[in-house]
């Protein structure tokens, strides 16, 4: 059989091939970006599992509307007023088989051969790969700690035309961990607002805050209905699931619809009854503050970790929320020949040139404190301390 | 104004203060000339220094967002004075419509979004979609299997691979063996229903450009799915024995197809089904020209009578067929299930795709799913639904017979969901749709199953969701209408040798 062109795009990543060893050893793996298993609330899923089976299980496992199930779009939409400051009602919400399924129909929707789309540098991985097998281009616009630098993003709107979307995580970034300040939110907006191309914002971490400052969504100052806004229950419940939702105006969610009933007709009937039920039932916000406590208290352990076990120059991120933590390795060093080292040690991260879309960038790493326990958490980073003292030194003296 | 303050966090408090309040005044949860409380207040509130909350508050005076008058307090200043850039609105709406991608605007077509908005809660009698008897689903007797170990112990509610849930997979891999089809486990994916199948089969084998053969007619979302791909699509017409193959070497020589779509047994729409020797000679056709065939099994064990004929899948013994099947029809459809088998390096492709598009099928799902398969009830679960469904169909069938419509035609099928109808001459099955609709009857009209809105002289009644009450009731509205539409003709044309009526295929 011969592949469609647009396959040509996708190569089996050499990374999930080295990754790929990290699950057949007794491997440290700080590289996935998995919620911690022991943290899903399983008995009270259960109960609203079977809740939905007793009082509605014909209808529950029934076809549903493409748009999704009504009573869950209503709470989604209620939840992203409350939480984000967004004003949206359930007809704004369709309902996906988690997040990746909307950046996969984004791409759809939007690009064509060569077009050009905007992305943090560096910028997520999944969404690069979703968005690549449209045979699109990539500029990467600096990114700070603050946010999106603006000037720079806005040289590139001017010397690109062409530009047909654009992507950014402004909510404690996978990989960095970083949040975009109130200010730089606002006054992308502003900026945006002069152009006509939609905003895909991706939130999968926003709610998992360890300062208690929760920041509103750009939808909040999106005069001109170009946010498309990108939501899942994978962080704060489970990813199993698969319920991840998009937010949008009218006219362009019905496109959406559009796409979703040619992909998949619907996202299962049962999973969005499942968590319907359960924030019915359940209070999901004191998950989520459980979630928040554990995460923040590994980020802590993993942040002390690292000031006391890696050398004094190598620089990382510290995030108040989500789940990853980005450390940069002196311009010189790769990092991917970094983990090829750790592997042989049993402890395992992501390396950073995969979240740039143009291989800007090969010294940096991305550790998720968020899977492993403490323990190995201590030891994993104290392990890749070591090797990279030992890596830097060696650095030095071949310099020398 | 409500302040948590985190005493572990190394922030200071002062500093966690002003973020909060910052936070506030952004957000607009703090209105331009919202009057903070006084500092001792505050400070006695949250149980901090007073110089704490005086730090707090110079500092939010010396970014401009608060100021302090006398007498009155500290307040929040206006908006437009805290920061140099303000909204410039837009001057013209965006228009997205020009913002979309082709494939975007190549695909503008609702009917299905709009079928699956019918539901039980309508007081309308629906022959048009073709979903199982929800009074079926085997609920009460499986639920209680699935418990707290379970879930626990398989990881339900945590990721799984992308392939689907070995479990499930070698539970459909034994299934499969049972109907004659060998398969390893690289060569199975498990789909969030089998429309996914079609839609990672198009991304992974079609250019815009390049040609399909597909039955005429056939399934509504399989020819959406390649219009959408921007393939061309060359129709075989349906016949008794499932598709014309006498005129198909022709075709495939002509127009070199990508890959041959084809149901065949119980056919959506006509519930046709291929006999062994139409499948042998199909799977020939396929060798001699090196084409693949995509083979949609979805009905295959909704049988009512008559022979079994094996799939293709199970006569092809040269990976030339790729099987696509779903619980949809037989299980329940709302739980987004189907699977995939075929060669190895087909299914990996297919798999790194499936990836882009939703990671894996939920894992809860899928572990549901296996328990009930393991149950050893799914068997047991389909001869009952046949039981059911034939006398449902049979229901159907009686009616159309009773009806002596001059012209009216339809197929009997011995398997399936559907009855295709042709309807009498000069009677269109849209005109026909809105008619029966204010009488609270609905069903599909035949052009959603062809291209270039032909086939308005067919209609598709399905009869497994109706109850057997709804069936007899909504037939005689239907064939009522049909009835007058037909008189009303009958009337009109001169010509009383009419009774010839359309071809039903």
């Amino acid at each position: 059989m011969k592949y469609a062109n647009r396959m040509n795009q996708m190569t089996a990543s050499e990374i999930r091939e080295i990754l790929k060893v990290t699950e057949q050893k007794q491997v440290i793996s700080f590289a996935g970006g998995l919620p911690d298993p022991e943290l899903f609330p399983v008995n009270e899923f259960l109960t609203a599992a079977n809740y939905v089976l007793k009082e509605s299980g014909s209808q529950g496992l029934q076809y549903s509307t493409t748009e999704g199930f009504e009573p869950l779009r209503m709470q989604i939409a209620n939840r992203m007023n409350s939480k984000f400051q967004s004003q949206i009602t359930k007809d704004d919400v369709l309902i996906v088989n988690g997040a990746q399924q909307a950046l996969d129909m984004s791409g759809k929707l939007f690009l064509d051969k060569g077009d050009l789309i905007v992305c943090e540098s560096p910028t997520y991985l999944g969404a690069i790969n979703a968005f690549r097998t449209y045979e699109c281009r990539f500029i990467s616009v600096l990114t700070e700690d603050e946010g999106m630098s603006l000037s720079h993003l806005e040289e590139t709107l001017k010397a690109h035309p062409d530009i047909r979307m654009i992507y950014v995580i402004p909510d404690f970034q996978n990989p960095t961990g970083r949040r975009w300040s109130l200010e730089r939110r606002k006054r992308f907006m502003d900026l945006i607002s002069c152009y006509d191309i939609p905003v895909i914002e991706d939130n999968p971490y926003g709610e998992i805050v360890f300062d208690n400052q929760i920041f509103p969504s750009l939808k909040k100052w999106d005069k001109n209905n170009q946010v498309i806004s990108l939501g899942t229950f994978s962080k704060i419940f489970c990813p199993g699931l698969r319920v991840g939702w998009i937010s949008a105006s009218q006219e362009i969610l019905n496109r959406y619809i559009l796409l979703k009933q040619s992909s998949d007709l619907h996202t299962s009937n049962l999973s969005q009854r499942q968590i319907s039920k359960y924030l019915e039932l359940f209070d999901i916000e004191a998950h989520i503050r459980k979630l928040i406590l554990a995460y923040r208290n590994k980020r802590d352990i993993a942040v002390s970790a690292i000031k006391k076990c890696f050398p004094a120059d190598i620089k990382y991120t510290m995030p108040e929320g989500g789940l990853f933590l980005w450390i940069e390795l002196p311009e010189s060093r790769s990092s991917r020949e970094l983990l090829e080292v750790c592997i042989k040690e049993n402890v395992a991260f992501v390396p950073g040139e995969a979240f740039y879309p143009n291989g800007e960038k090969k010294n940096a790493f991305r550790l998720n404190f968020s899977n492993a326990d403490a323990e190995k958490l201590k030891e994993g980073i104290s392990k890749i301390g070591g090797i990279i003292g030992r890596y830097h030194s060696a650095a030095i003296y071949e310099t020398i | 104004m409500k302040i948590q303050l985190d005493r572990e966090s190394r922030i200071p408090l002062y500093i966690q203060i002003i973020n909060q309040i910052k936070a506030m005044i952004f957000s607009g949860a703090l209105p331009p000339e919202y009057l903070l409380p006084p500092e001792r207040k505050l400070a006695e509130e949250l149980e901090v220094n007073r110089s704490t909350i005086l730090n707090a508050y110079r500092e939010l005076k010396a970014e401009g967002l608060v100021h302090s008058r006398i007498g009155k307090g500290t307040m929040v200043v206006p908006y437009e004075s805290k920061t140099q850039v303000s909204i410039r609105p837009p001057e013209h709406r965006l228009t997205w419509q020009y913002l979309l991608s082709d494939e975007a605007c190549r695909f503008n077509d609702i009917r299905i979004i709009e079928m699956l908005r019918v539901n039980g809660d309508q007081p309308i009698i629906s022959f048009a979609t073709g979903m199982a008897d929800p009074a079926l689903y085997p609920v009460d007797e499986f639920y209680p299997d699935i418990t707290y170990d379970i879930v626990k112990k398989k990881r339900a509610l945590g990721h799984t691979l992308v392939e689907g849930c070995v479990e499930l997979r070698k539970t459909i891999m034994k299934m499969q063996k049972e109907k004659g089809i060998d398969s390893l486990l690289e060569e199975l994916l498990i789909l969030s229903g089998s429309q996914q199948g079609l839609n990672l089969v198009a991304r992974c084998l079609l250019n815009a450009g390049d040609t399909v053969i597909v039955q005429e007619p056939t399934y509504i979302g399989a020819l959406q799915i390649f219009s959408n791909a921007g393939v061309k699509i060359i129709s075989v017409p349906v016949e008794e024995k499932g598709m014309r193959l006498d005129i198909m070497e022709t075709l495939i020589k002509k127009h070199k197809p990508k890959l041959i779509y084809v149901i065949p047994t119980f056919q959506n729409p006509t519930g046709t089904t291929m006999d062994l020797k139409s499948r042998i000679k199909l799977l020939n056709i396929a060798y001699s020209n090196q084409v693949p065939i995509i083979e949609d099994d979805a009905y295959g064990e909704l049988r009512y009578e008559g022979n079994t004929f094996p799939s293709l899948k199970a006569l092809d013994q040269y990976d030339h067929v790729l099987y696509l099947n779903t619980f949809s029809k037989t299980l329940f459809p709302g739980i987004r299930i189907g699977w995939m088998c075929g060669p190895k390096e087909i299914i990996h492709q297919l798999t790194v795709k499936k990836q882009l598009e939703d990671l894996h099928t939920s894992t809860f799902s899928q572990v549901f799913l296996t328990e009930f398969l393991k149950s050893g009830r799914f068997q047991v679960h389909i001869d009952e639904s046949c039981r059911y469904y034939r006398e449902k169909r049979d229901t159907m069938l009686k009616k159309l017979e009773n009806s002596r419509i001059k012209g009216l035609r339809w197929v009997r099928p011995s398997g399936g969901l559907y009855i295709w109808c042709g309807l009498p001459l000069n009677i269109s099955a849209d005109t026909l749709l809105l008619k029966s609709k204010e009488k609270g009857v609905i069903f599909v009209p035949g052009s959603a199953f062809f291209l270039n809105n032909k086939g308005n002289e067919y209609i598709r009644l399905n009869f497994t969701y109706p109850t057997v009450k709804e069936i007899e009731k909504g037939m005689m509205i239907l064939l009522n209408v049909i009835e007058e539409e037909n008189k009303k003709n009958q009337e009109k044309i001169i010509n009383k040798d009419s009774a010839i009526c359309n071809p039903i295929y």
